[in-house]
């Protein structure tokens, strides 16, 4: 028995957030009938305490439990990134006064389970813990995206989700299959180490007889993280469901769910490529994997930002958005080095509040126009003028222009692209950034160009103050980001 | 009989293609969630096969069979989401056609 | 006075908190507010200039020198300080933002953001002149440009978004590529700081890699450079400069012309040529070429308007090819006359963006054809306007034209002597502006009276309060020109001793 408390205990905060969604399930059972925004406060309040027992956890010295999960500080920058997103996506579900607040115990209950998954998936270093924590996170999510079963575009949005994330899983699946096949391991860092010419071999051994069936089991494992992080070309469902999804949902996929795949992604390919211990023939190996995914960024930008510019649904706009900072971010991991895997967390962490922002000025939005479209947006920065600010700062944000943490971010991304020699993917980069503005900049004109209609817009004190906090943090963090710097230099795993 | 690990995977690499093809040409929901399914088993029997082929006489490498059997109960998991959504996209539209999916874009 | 540049260059931006917490009805008080937060860095860069002893920055250094460690990931820093050639311009926009805040009196919408934004954007180009570290000096770079577009955007004119959107998009592009040859410089040197640069630079010590089939010094050259030149403007990326100077109200043309323009120029002198002299020299040429091609098609475009303020706009393309011209001949004279160009030309051009402002507040609309005879109901204004286009065109005991002397003397030393081809050309450039700049005078003041504006109102005193004091500079400096010369001369030669590397 003793052998299991100490496991378990690191294993804290996943069985916490468990309670809490059963808890949160129990407790809407018990309340049925009577408002649910209790479920929304011991939401909170759980969240808070697994924050607390997070925060304490950092700058701990890795463990290991059960042979399959890493407590390390990689992990908890991750874990702790999700709490927080779900802290703030739980307030705007308090605050979204469409939701009826009946039933929304399971909304609750979901958005925990699927942070559980969230959890496991960047504790592992295994791909059985991976696969399944993805799934879990999956799962909860398309549940998530149908909530409004009465609503068409919900149904429809959620549909796409499913038949999508099961081909991807599928795909994914079958790579894991074949990498298993080829190396006898379903552990990420044993696959690395071992030198093994006859089966079991490990992947230094394959490279050296043959390439190509590694390639082809790398490529279809990539094409999991590639659909989670909205990366071309398994982004497809990516704006269906952004617009579709009641917009917390969203905001959670927007946010929470891209920065899974980002970590699973940046620790698939830390264990594998860029561990103490790899194979010299696996570390070059990385290299083509690496310029794999520089194009890959260049295309993911280029069509995000194209696309983005001809849309009229603001969130439809946003999913286009995020769709290409998926492209910036993986300019940072093509780089194939620790300084680029860094710059991607940061440019994670700076894309919290941006984007956390945005998705909140939408609610607001949506909540006292009843539509998010561009054009209804005519003259509301005189309606609502903190809040269109705020927006402002995110889009200013989002574009990538100083004083914000976004220009920061990019300027990171960028000087990593650059140290790594690849000059051409920066140069498209920076284009892209200055066809983002035409896109972005469209959303400013509407709030504070254009001369508002008649009518005012009510006051949500709340609301706005946590936009408004978002946005004075964006700039602060902008002009001073030594200290978020430094916290995501001292998780990173390399 | 002992079936050579070699020929599962074959097969199981033609039932991954035959679930990619259905997924990309039919335009039935039900169908597509079948493709989706097939694509899942073929991922089994290559754990399956693999498990084997990595087994030696004395040490049983049993980390694929395992892994089968977390990837069934996943499926099914996925089936019955799929499905329950497939009944709430049906009520609102009253077809299983993945035409009238084609929103938007 | 300790850390007299952070100062001078934050005191706009307490004033902007200040409005923000102003309720928006109380717009006497957010004006006196504005006056006194513009007001303020003007004494103090007064002072500062008199104070200012060029000697100590000869052979390159700075003065009022600031050093914070700010952020230690990349190792910037707030690293900021003065030499001759950027103090004349800082004192330049302090006069002309304070100048403004009277100008935009006539503003009655939304003044609370207004003047928010106003003052932002006085930060935000004193922050460029006194940067001495590279990101820095690009953060600051990057912070006008929101003001400007709501400033456009919001109080211009018919077309004014288009304008906006259009001056953003051209700037930010012009902006990128100069990231991109910031961080290569980042990498390749080690620093931000922008005198260390220079000082490896003279060594030879600033090399990196090849980009689009060019070698390192050519393109970051080439990068910076078309930054930079998007924003003096040069020709052929100066279309954004017509849309932006029409459509936006008259303070903030004053402004656009005035200072941000002189951006550039201060620009390519700082961060651009000091830093790649070989290159440079390479080019010099080229560049002389494009001055002089600004000078002479600016002109004549001017000449052939009929709006007056895109008449007024062109004229500034015009004016400030002087800048390359003068810069691009490597001669003490002639950088002389580039800077100085770039004072008097934002005292001048500033004045002649009044002067617009004053007839379309009466009459609502700019088309010179349409007026007549105003110097009859009119003679203050006439009076002015005179000074002011005469100011201009460059006529001796102005500045402008003691700028544009020293820029073709030196021009026609340079050790090049192609260049004296082109100033031969630039003369022509000369003669149509005192063309179209003439003729303006008389569709405009003389002939006869058009009924309608019999009884416009001459100039009210808040009108000659702004334009007045730029006049008298002109003036001042066109008698007196050593007040800027000695100022400038011990960096200029510096700058010239600099890119005159390995001759």
């Amino acid at each position: 028995m003793d052998a299991y408390i100490e496991p378990l205990k690191a294993l804290a905060p996943e069985l916490l957030l468990t309670a809490a969604a059963l808890g949160a399930l129990v407790l809407d059972l018990l309340m049925r009938g009577r408002d649910s925004r209790f479920v929304g406060y011991f939401t909170l309040v759980s969240l808070a305490i697994v924050a607390i027992i997070l925060m304490n956890r950092i700058g701990d010295e890795p463990t290991a439990a059960f042979g399959m999960v890493v407590v390390d500080n990689f992990g908890t920058f991750f874990k702790l990134f999700t709490v927080a997103s779900l802290a703030v996506v739980t307030i705007f579900v308090l605050s979204d006064r469409n939701e009826s607040h009946h039933h929304i115990g399971e909304y609750y209950f979901l958005l925990l389970g699927a942070a559980i998954g969230i959890f496991f998936m960047v504790s592992t270093n295994h791909l059985l813990l991976l696969m399944l924590g993805l799934e879990l996170l999956s799962l909860a999510s398309y549940a998530l995206a149908g909530f409004h079963k009465g609503e068409r575009k919900s149904a429809e949005a959620a549909m796409k989700y499913v038949v999508f994330g099961g081909l991807s899983a599928g795909v994914m699946l079958y790579g894991i299959s074949l990498l298993y096949g080829l190396t006898g391991t379903l552990d990420l860092v044993e696959m690395a180490k071992s030198t093994g010419e006859a089966m079991p071999a490990g992947l230094a051994g394959q490279l050296t007889t043959s390439a190509v069936p590694v390639a082809l089991a790398m490529v279809l494992v990539l094409a999991g993280f590639a659909y989670k992080m909205s990366v071309v070309p398994f982004h497809f469902w990516t704006p269906d469901v952004y617009e579709g999804a009641p917009t917390p949902v969203t905001t959670f996929l927007a946010v929470a769910s891209k920065a899974a795949g980002v970590a699973a992604l940046l620790r698939f390919l830390g264990a594998l490529f860029l561990g103490p211990d790899v194979q010299s023939v696996v570390a070059e190996y990385g290299a083509s994997v690496g310029q794999l995914l520089a194009i890959l960024a260049a295309v993911t930008m280029t069509l995000g930002n194209l696309s983005a510019m001809r849309q009229t649904s603001l969130k439809r706009l946003l999913a286009y958005s995020s769709i290409a900072h998926a492209g910036y971010i993986l300019i940072g991991v093509a780089t194939m080095t620790g300084a680029g895997f860094e710059a991607a967390m940061f440019y994670m962490a700076a894309y919290y509040f941006m984007n956390l922002g945005a998705f909140g000025f939408v609610l607001y939005f949506e909540g006292t126009l009843g539509s998010d479209s561009i054009e209804a947006l005519k003259g509301y920065g005189f309606k609502a003028p903190l809040i269109s600010i705020a927006m402002v700062t995110f889009l200013v944000s989002l574009t990538g222009l100083p004083p914000t943490i976004g220009f920061y971010g990019k300027y990171l991304l960028f000087k990593e692209g650059l140290d790594a020699g690849m000059y051409w993917l920066v140069g498209v980069a920076a284009l892209n950034s200055v066809v983002s503005l035409f896109y972005y900049f469209r959303i400013a004109k509407m709030l504070f160009l254009k001369e508002p209609a008649s009518g005012s817009v009510p006051r949500q004190p709340l609301f706005a103050g946590l936009l408004a906090v978002l946005c004075v943090l964006t700039i602060y963090f902008g002009l001073l980001p030594d200290a978020i710097q430094e916290f995501v230099r001292n998780c990173l795993l390399i | 009989m002992n079936i050579p690990p070699q020929q599962l995977l074959i097969l199981a690499g033609i039932l991954f293609a035959i679930g990619v093809g259905g997924f990309v040409i039919r335009r039935n929901l039900i169908v597509v969630l079948m493709s989706i399914e097939l694509m899942l088993n073929a991922a089994n029997l290559t754990f399956i096969a693999a498990s084997r082929m990595h087994s030696t006489s004395e040490v049983q490498n049993l980390d694929g069979a395992v892994f089968a059997i977390f990837v069934i109960c996943v499926a099914a998991v996925e089936a019955a989401v799929g499905l329950a959504l497939v009944i709430a996209f049906f009520r609102r539209h009253q077809s299983i056609s993945l035409d009238s999916l084609g929103a938007g874009e | 006075m300790e850390h007299i540049l952070s100062w001078i260059t934050f005191i706009p931006l307490i004033g902007m908190t200040a409005i923000i917490c102003l309720p928006k009805q109380s717009v006497g008080l957010i004006k006196r507010v504005s006056l006194v937060a513009t007001g303020i860095p003007l004494i103090l860069a007064t002072w500062l200039y008199f104070q200012f002893d060029p000697q100590s920055v000869a052979g390159g250094g700075f003065a009022f020198e600031e050093h914070i460690p700010w952020i230690k990931g990349i190792s910037a820093n707030y690293s900021v300080g003065v030499d001759g050639i950027s103090l004349p311009l800082i004192w330049l926009t302090c006069i002309l933002l304070f100048l403004g805040v009277p100008a935009s009196f006539g503003i009655k919408k939304s003044e609370k953001a207004y003047y928010a934004l106003l003052l932002l954007l006085e930060v935000g180009i004193l922050g460029v002149f006194i940067s001495l570290d590279y990101f820095l000096f690009y953060v600051f770079w990057e912070i006008m440009l929101l003001p400007m577009y709501f400033l456009i955007g919001i109080w211009g004119g018919p077309r004014r978004e288009y304008a906006a959107i259009k001056f953003f998009l051209y700037t930010l592009a012009g902006s990128v590529l100069m990231l991109i040859a910031i961080i290569s410089l980042r990498l390749g040197t080690g620093t931000f700081s922008i005198p260390e640069m220079v000082n490896m630079a003279q060594a030879g010590l600033v090399v990196g890699p090849e980009f689009i089939g060019l070698d390192y010094s050519t393109w970051v050259f080439w990068f910076l450079f078309v930054g930079f030149a998007i924003k003096i403007p040069v020709f052929p990326f100066h279309t954004w400069l017509p849309d932006a100077h029409v459509q936006a109200p008259t303070p903030i043309s004053v402004i656009l012309a005035g200072i941000l323009l002189k951006l550039g120029g201060y620009g390519l002198m700082r961060g651009c040529f000091p830093i790649m002299p070989v290159a440079f020299q390479e080019n010099a040429y080229a560049l002389g070429i494009l001055g002089v091609i600004s000078i002479v098609y600016g002109s004549f475009v001017a000449l052939g308007q009929t709006d007056f303020k895109r008449m007024v706009a062109y004229s500034s393309v015009s004016h400030m090819g002087y800048v390359l011209l003068g810069t691009g001949a490597l001669t003490v004279w002639g950088t002389d006359g580039a800077a100085m160009q770039m004072f008097a030309h934002g005292t001048s051009s500033a004045a002649m963006f009044m002067v617009v402002g004053v007839i379309y507040d009466r009459a609502h609309h700019r088309d010179l054809n349409g007026f007549g005879g105003l110097c009859q109901p009119m003679p203050i204004y006439w009076g002015l306007t005179t000074i002011c286009f005469f100011a201009a065109l460059g006529l001796p005991t102005m500045s402008g034209f003691i700028a544009e002397a020293l820029t073709l003397l030196g021009a026609f030393q340079a050790g090049d002597p192609r260049f004296q081809v082109l100033v031969l050309i630039s003369v022509i450039g000369i003669v149509i502006t005192a063309a179209f700049l003439l003729w303006a005078i008389q569709r405009v003041f003389f002939g006869s009276l058009n009924e309608k504006y019999k009884d416009y109102p001459d100039m009210t005193p808040r009108e000659i309060f702004c334009m007045a004091p730029l006049l008298f500079l002109c003036l001042l400096f066109g008698v007196f020109p050593h007040i800027l010369l000695d100022v400038m001369e011990p960096s200029v030669q510096h700058l010239v001793t600099l890119l005159s590397v390995g001759k």
